[in-house]
């Protein structure tokens, strides 16, 4: 599954982070750069890709209400 | 019709990235998220009619971006040049839905040239601005180190010349 939507990191073990979304976790690689738990993070591939300020998080369901990009 | 075969493998080499953000809102299934991804895998085409029900906002900008260039929409190279040269301005102008669109999002969205810094099984590292990047190769698994490749999201999309 490819959400493209941020999700909460509530693990890391080595190197793999476990995301949380609304209905769902799954787990993910950090490849590259400095994660924590309690980071909102996006998950494309498998990979974690880049955080997301916790604001602009939440703005993230106001935009998916609108068009696709 | 081999080249129209290659139009529609390439659109969606490109779209696909998004593809995350349409099935988050519930525009396509599961199911059809992963009929795109199979796709994409074994380079099978896709109709057109089917590529512009699930992309909608892509293929507007195509046709907006071949009325300019007075080119087919539905060629390789339009759909190329949209990509590498158009869809960049769109998120910059705010157009349709990016104006909502959180920075981080619209950072991701970009197309950009990047160069292949390191080659790992699953991925590339990419320099975007200074920044290494991580994209997997899923779509274009045959870059070397050096290869300049399009970035879309999380994947890197194709080879382009230096």
């Amino acid at each position: 599954m490819c959400f493209t939507i941020p999700g909460k990191i509530i693990a890391i073990n080595n190197n793999r982070a476990t995301v949380v979304y609304a209905h769902e976790s799954r787990t993910a690689t950090i490849v590259t750069g400095t994660y924590a738990v309690e980071d909102y993070v996006i998950v494309q591939a498998e990979m974690v890709i880049e955080k997301v300020p916790k604001e602009q998080a939440e703005a993230w369901n106001e935009f998916l209400k609108h068009e696709s990009p | 019709m081999a080249s129209e075969k290659q139009a529609q493998i390439l659109f969606l080499k490109y779209a696909f990235p998004c593809a995350g953000i349409t099935l988050a809102r519930g525009h396509i299934t599961q199911d059809e998220f992963t009929l795109l991804k199979t796709a994409l895998k074994k380079e099978l085409p896709i109709p057109w009619e089917t590529l512009e029900r699930i992309f909608p906002p892509a293929w507007r900008r195509i046709f907006e971006t071949a009325k300019i260039l007075h080119t087919n929409p539905h060629s390789l190279d339009t759909i190329r040049t949209y990509y590498l040269e158009f869809h960049n301005a769109y998120i910059e102008k705010n157009d349709g839905s990016y104006r909502f669109a959180p920075p981080v999002l619209k950072e991701l969205c970009r197309v950009e040239r990047a160069p292949v810094r390191e080659v790992q099984k699953n991925y590339y590292l990419v320099a975007i601005k200074k920044n290494i990047r991580p994209v997997s190769n899923f779509i274009c698994p045959d870059a070397e180190e050096g290869t300049i490749v399009s970035v879309h999201y999380a994947y890197a999309i194709e080879k382009l010349d230096p």
